[in-house]
């Protein structure tokens, strides 16, 4: 599949030890779910919450709560734009350092039902940890009988390495929770990827697992290995299309099914996550165990601080992480990676029609010839720019430093107003 | 910072400059080479004095300037830009390297003053008027080597054309590929002149100032393909298509593997594919196009060698297909989603391409009997003893002869009317005394340099007659 091998600093993050910092005095909890700011708050300023109890409910097709991370009281709620352009309310909850738990249980985690899985996820408020925070129950809420379940650890963006980290800490718990999946779920057999540099990761699950219906493999070392249509191709030689497949397969990522695993068993939300803190601007880049709704500037404080003032913070990786204007930037679980650096973008010169960003995007676009014809509807519509998985690499590879992926997000909307 | 930033946060470290600077380092040890070639062996072997050996340096040079100080102009005057902006305007624009590519592929004799005016042409006609880099459809370089073969032709030949102060003693044809016109040829006619295909390989044989080493073209692909500067499908697929074309046509022939070598290695055709073909602005950005712009240009060029009097063909070809670039763009973007839209243009190509290397081998293999530019006016019967007047097509003008057979024999043979602009060479060689006495192996014998079209008409005339003879009054 379409592709490019971008050099992948991780090198940066994983050589120093992984760190911890579980007890801020505030966590601020956006009422954010994905893009979607229009979530229902359910609780008020003075109220005290528990760890996992709802603060607000994201209602409709895919209804998801946004659960409290501390144990604490509401002390302020905040209306103001955050990571998207449109305002949202930031919850401040000030902990009571006591971790008190809202529906605490141990179960077995042999006897799950079905809809009991769903609907421990979703109470749970499980949801993509990769990136693009989609609520996890409606990927197994099918009739559709699923022949694979893939686990994503290939964390295909440079600088990421969270993902890692927690398959080399936690991977009996990860390995418990494919079995339990597969077994609820009645899934033929389960496959979990890393990028082959990263094979050694995969001894310890080998080792561990009994089942003869969990794989391991590894995929080649490029950008986007971990996009889905790539992944899928790449492990299982077809080209997979949810409307041209008879059989469902599903793409989880590593974090999102260790995820489950602690709602599973003890019905708890995503309250912490492994978040890789990088970035050349960085003294002492590490991962770090934060609690969700952390600041992140304490972090980067408690980290060592920044090498100068002249850094911008990115949530996400660099190819499709966000720029955070504010440096008000708070941990969420989709984000695990907080990347600092300096950074002064190229003022782009003349496209000269190299049709590098054709050879590379792995949605099979032609991004030269999207930008050339903006005015020519009819063949817009032919080249398809609603493919586009904003993965990044056409303005990556650009000589002339050109924002292609822009350019082509518009033709989309051009596209798309037409219809 | 409060402006929201748009990611990606890092960028590949190829830039424009960095692509330009890896094609011009190309060109830089292809002009050195030819500094070589046709200037220190000549100087060596005594054919030119010390100043004449740098003439090829001076040579790319002119271009080289001319261009880049039109485009100045041009952006001083017309573009009306400020200090500032024209310095921005030079350093993106790279209006050097049509220049560089114009002088490397021209022949060696072509004047300065047509030098100077093609490249401004290149760059005005070219480049310019279309919107300057990145925006023109036609290379601009090729733009401007059109306008001078098309203008100052003649005063090309009459300075010697393609070849160099060392070459002009040894050689009597312009290029290899002109002896391919009056016949398909042999391994004497085609390679033996100028040594051996190993000649070819290096470049020691006659062509245009810098395109004659398909050596150094290999190297300089290799090293554009690593650093990813160019296209690489486009000569791979160009040099393909001519290969297997012409060992098709050789083949048919019964040639052996050494013809398609010969025709891959000569008339710039890897210098032309390797280096102006692949000139990004020019040609299809997507994978699937480049393919077919590869093939296509690889029939055009067979095509324009045999079938027209243009024998390099590589030139042409490419400017040809500029004009389609957008149509195969189509298909190549249209063809990611649906496999059809390729496979049913390449499938099409490919029969053109095989029918018409089938036509030409066939043409060469069963000449027609019939030479519909011979034409007999009148004819004198005197028993054994045939007097004919005839016209031939020559160069530019129709050549009339009266020739006279008896028993078999040409006893006389004289042009009486020709208008053809070198004819004088075909007389100075005393080139009809030569093809008197050669009457009984007219098939070996070869053309003039510098009057190709004059003497080969000169000598099929001869033929027809002689061939007429044969069938009407020899029994």
């Amino acid at each position: 599949m379409a592709g490019y091998k971008i050099p992948g600093h991780k090198e940066i993050s994983i050589k120093n030890e992984m760190k911890s910092y579980l007890n801020p005095k505030h966590v601020f909890i956006p009422l954010i779910v994905g893009m979607d700011t229009e979530i229902k708050p359910i609780k008020n300023i003075n109220d005290k919450v528990l760890l996992g109890e709802p603060l607000g409910i994201k209602e409709g097709k895919f209804e998801i709560p946004v659960l409290s991370s501390v144990s604490g009281t509401i002390i302020d709620i905040e209306d103001r734009p955050y990571i998207t352009d449109k305002p949202a309310k930031i919850m401040v909850i000030e902990n009571d350092f006591k971790d008190t738990k809202y529906q605490p249980v141990t179960r077995d985690m042999n006897n799950i039902t079905k809809p009991e899985f769903i609907s421990i996820l979703k109470h749970c408020g499980i949801c993509g940890m990769s990136g693009s925070a989609f609520p996890t129950y409606a990927k197994f809420q099918t009739d559709q009988h699923i022949s694979t379940l893939i686990i994503n650890g290939v964390e295909c963006e440079p600088y990421l390495s969270s993902d890692y980290t927690l398959m080399k800490k936690h991977y009996r718990e990860i390995l418990e929770a494919i079995e339990t999946i597969i077994k609820i779920n009645n899934i033929d057999k389960a496959i979990l990827a890393v990028k082959d540099y990263n094979k050694d990761l995969l001894d310890n699950f080998k080792k561990y697992n009994k089942k003869s219906n969990i794989e391991f493999k590894t995929t080649k070392n490029y950008y986007p290995a971990g996009y889905k249509q790539n992944l899928i191709y790449d492990l299982l030689k077809i080209k997979y299309s949810r409307e041209t497949c008879k059989e469902r397969i599903i793409v989880c990522n590593v974090s999102s099914v260790f995820a489950i695993y602690n709602a599973l068993k003890y019905n708890l939300p995503v309250s912490e996550r492994i978040v890789t803190f990088t970035g050349e601007a960085l003294n002492n880049p590490c991962n770090v165990q934060v609690k969700i709704g952390t600041d992140v500037n304490e972090v980067i404080e408690f980290l060592g601080g920044t090498k100068n003032d002249n850094y911008i913070l990115i949530s996400g990786g660099p190819m499709m992480g966000n720029h955070s204007v504010d440096k008000n930037l708070v941990i969420m679980p989709h984000i695990g990676n907080i990347l600092v650096k300096e950074y002064n973008p190229d003022i782009p010169t003349e496209c000269l029609r190299c049709g590098k960003c054709t050879s590379v995007c792995p949605a099979g676009l032609s991004p030269v010839l999207i930008k050339d014809n903006f005015r020519n509807k009819e063949y817009l519509e032919k080249l398809e720019p609603n493919r586009c998985i904003s993965c990044g690499l056409c303005s990556y590879i650009c000589p002339a430093k050109i924002d292609v992926r822009d350019k082509v997000r518009k033709a989309s909307l051009i596209v798309r107003g037409g219809k | 910072m409060n402006i929201k930033l748009r990611g990606p946060f890092i960028k590949s470290e190829n830039s424009t400059s960095k692509m330009m600077f890896n094609v011009t380092l190309c060109l830089v040890i292809i002009t050195l080479f030819s500094f070589y070639k046709n200037g220190i062996l000549p100087y060596i072997n005594d054919k030119t004095d010390f100043i004449g050996m740098f003439y090829p340096i001076f040579f790319v040079l002119t271009s080289t300037l001319t261009t880049q100080i039109t485009e100045i102009i041009y952006g001083k005057i017309i573009l009306k830009k400020n200090k500032n902006e024209l310095l921005k305007f030079i350093k993106e624009s790279y209006g050097y390297i049509p220049g560089l590519f114009l002088g490397l592929m021209l022949p060696i004799n072509t004047p300065i003053y047509a030098l100077i005016f093609g490249s401004i042409i290149a760059i005005i006609v070219g480049k310019m008027i279309f919107g300057g880099f990145g925006n023109n459809i036609f290379n601009p370089a090729l733009i401007g080597a059109l306008f001078i073969t098309a203008t100052y032709s003649l005063a090309i030949s009459n300075a010697g054309g393609y070849l160099n102060s060392m070459e002009v003693d040894t050689i009597t044809h312009a290029t290899p590929l002109s002896n391919v016109v009056s016949g398909i040829g042999t391994y004497d006619t085609l390679v033996k002149p100028y040594g051996s295909l190993f000649n070819f390989f290096i470049g020691t044989i006659p062509g245009a100032v810098g395109e004659t080493s398909a050596l150094l073209c290999i190297l300089g692909f290799i090293f554009l393909t690593i650093t990813k500067t160019i296209k690489p499908r486009i000569p791979i697929f160009y040099i393909s298509t001519v290969f297997i074309l012409t060992s098709l046509i050789g083949i048919y022939n019964g040639l052996g593997i050494w013809y398609p070598i010969f025709q891959i290695l000569s008339g710039g055709l890897f210098f032309g594919s390797i280096f102006m073909a692949t000139d990004p602005v020019t040609s299809p950005t997507t994978n699937n196009g480049q393919i077919l712009y590869g093939i296509s240009l690889g029939i055009l060029t067979v095509t324009f060698r045999y079938l027209t009097s243009y024998p390099e063909g590589v030139m042409t070809s490419i400017l040809t297909m500029n004009m389609i670039v957008f149509i195969l763009d189509k298909i190549g973007a249209t063809s990611k989603f649906d496999k059809k839209k390729f496979i049913i243009p390449l499938v099409l190509l490919i029969l053109a391409g095989l029918t018409i290397s089938y036509s030409i081998a066939d043409k060469y293999k069963n000449p027609s009997n019939i030479d519909i530019d011979f034409n007999i006016i009148s004819k004198d019967v005197q028993g054994k003893k045939v007097k004919y007047t005839v016209t031939e097509k020559g160069y530019e003008s129709l050549l009339k002869g009266v020739i006279e057979i008896e028993d078999g024999k040409v006893i006389s043979f004289e042009i009486i009317e020709q208008n053809d602009s070198f004819y004088k060479r075909v007389e100075d060689a005393k080139y009809i005394e030569y093809l008197i006495n050669n009457q009984n192996n007219l098939d070996d014998v070869d053309t003039i340099t510098g009057a190709t079209y004059s003497s080969s008409g000169v000598l099929k005339m001869l033929k027809n007659t002689i061939k007429d003879y044969g069938d009407n009054y020899a029994k």
